[in-house]
């Protein structure tokens, strides 16, 4: 048991170091002072590397609509997994958890992305049982 | 708990190789044991199929995910191998602590996590063998000591990633789309896209990276390396066959790179060897005494897939440096500047 401890802590201490940064630094991008939470329709999904991009409308109270792009990652992962852009489709209603762009633009790092009744939109294929309909072909 | 693992569903389980990988280990490494001829043996009881020309055929689609550390952790100092219960518990800690889902350590946390784990595809797994760190030379499993200079290359790199930026030169080369850090040479594993695939004639082998889709270009011919002048981003290659192993031979870096503080003299010795029919060992040696106190090396096995390899065309979404800097220049514009 205490072992088990030991190496549990030891590898923490190392994952510490180890940068979380894929691509690029988010904090350079990204406000962690500006938390915010969208329901939007996608209108596009730009399936690019070295991050797919999901544009959604966003109405606001007053009605007003408004286009945001959120950041996804590599579609290349999630390619391998069967997933496509057209695994989402325009006009699916998605809810955003993310950090809006440090330039105030409409622009957020899709932290997390979901249908509205809380599943997720990508899954690991461990969660494959709520992922959206694959593209058959 | 419920764990999120990326994806292996698709790959074979890892092919019996363990022995054979372990004495690949100690016939390689200059403190080579007495074991290493009975370790040499055991290696020699896979055979690679050979190419139309008669070389052995390390061709397809490698994946080199895993996530055994390059260094041993400080923790592990003295113990270089994990019994098999403590490789599953440290495999179930890494994975959970890599979780992209988790909500934990506040906002600015959050934002370098950046996205969920459906996007990653890091590897769920330590190394068969399950060796505590992917170098095998020095023993401690450490690079060895760093000189000044290489001290103030890793710094410099550091600061890039955190000062303001004044332009895309301020940026990494990653974020510019240039270079990626890990597909090297020498390659290393990534957060996703860990994919290379090897394409063999008779006078070249190519190796092309997913991540950002450069191809090495390695001829086999016994050309010398161009003249020291001649600096090139990937450096040079050159390759021979001794026995099954492929050995490539890299010089002529240039000093926009910077493996782990290594300056352009960097010369590296890679070797690759397919120790069975799904695993594709790979070794690579550093020798670059302006930034090593000595030589070490580095061995990870690398499992077939089916592929195939996607396009990275990187810049062609490179939003994140228009945002980057439209960010640095809002700042200052707040700032009063």
């Amino acid at each position: 048991m205490r072992t088990k401890l030991m190496l549990v802590a030891g590898f923490g201490a190392l994952l510490a170091v180890v940068p979380a940064w894929a691509h690029h630094a988010f904090a350079a991008e990204f406000d962690a002072q500006k938390p915010v939470k969208l329901t939007g329709t996608v209108t596009k999904v730009e399936w690019i590397n070295p991050h797919a991009w999901i544009h959604i409308d966003v109405k606001d109270a007053d009605g007003k609509v408004t286009n945001w792009m959120i950041e996804g990652g590599s579609p290349n992962t999630l390619l391998r997994r069967g997933m496509t852009k057209n695994s989402l489709e325009t006009g699916t209603v998605v809810v955003v958890d993310g950090y809006q762009a440090k330039d105030g633009t409409s622009r957020a790092n899709g932290r997390d992305i979901t249908f509205q009744d809380g599943r997720k939109l990508f899954v690991g294929s461990s969660d494959a049982a709520s992922a959206p309909p694959a593209d058959a072909k | 708990m419920k764990h999120r693992f990326a994806t292996w569903s698709g790959f074979a389980t890892w092919s019996v190789c363990s022995i054979a990988g372990a004495a690949l280990a100690l016939a390689q490494t200059p403190a080579a044991k007495p074991a290493s001829a009975k370790a040499a043996a055991i290696a020699k009881k896979y055979t690679a199929p050979r190419t139309a020309d008669g070389q052995p055929d390390l061709q397809g689609i490698w994946s080199n995910a895993t996530i055994t550390p390059l260094e041993r952790p400080d923790d592990l100092a003295g113990k270089p191998t994990l019994t098999a219960k403590e490789a599953a518990e440290y495999e179930a800690a890494v994975n959970a602590r890599e979780n992209r889902d988790r909500r934990d350590g506040g906002n600015a946390a959050d934002v370098g996590r950046a996205y969920n784990e459906a996007w990653y595809d890091r590897g769920t797994k330590v190394i068969e063998t399950r060796r505590t760190s992917l170098i095998i030379d020095p023993p401690d499993g450490k690079i060895p000591a760093l000189s000044g200079a290489a001290k103030q290359r890793i710094a410099a790199a550091a600061d890039r990633r955190t000062r303001v930026a004044e332009g895309p030169e301020d940026r990494t080369l990653s974020e510019r789309c240039l270079n990626w850090a890990t597909a090297g040479p020498p390659m290393l594993p990534s957060a996703y896209n860990n994919n290379y695939q090897i394409v063999q004639t008779r006078d070249f082998v190519a190796i092309s990276n997913e991540q950002i889709h450069d191809v090495r270009m390695i001829p086999l011919d016994g050309r010398p390396h161009p003249p020291k002048e001649v600096r090139q981003w990937l450096g040079d290659s050159r390759g021979h066959w001794e026995g099954d192993t492929l050995v490539v031979d890299t010089t002529n870096f240039t000093d926009k790179t910077v493996f782990r503080g290594s300056s352009a003299n960097l010369h590296l010795t890679e070797r690759f060897t397919r120790t069975a029919a799904d695993t594709l060992t790979y070794t690579f040696s550093v020798d670059d005494p302006s930034s090593f106190a000595h030589p070490w090396t580095a061995q990870i096995p690398s499992e077939k897939i089916d592929g195939p390899i996607f396009e990275y065309a990187c810049h062609e979404g490179n939003y994140g440096m228009v945002g980057i800097l439209s960010g640095a220049r809002d700042a200052e514009k707040k700032a009063g500047k």
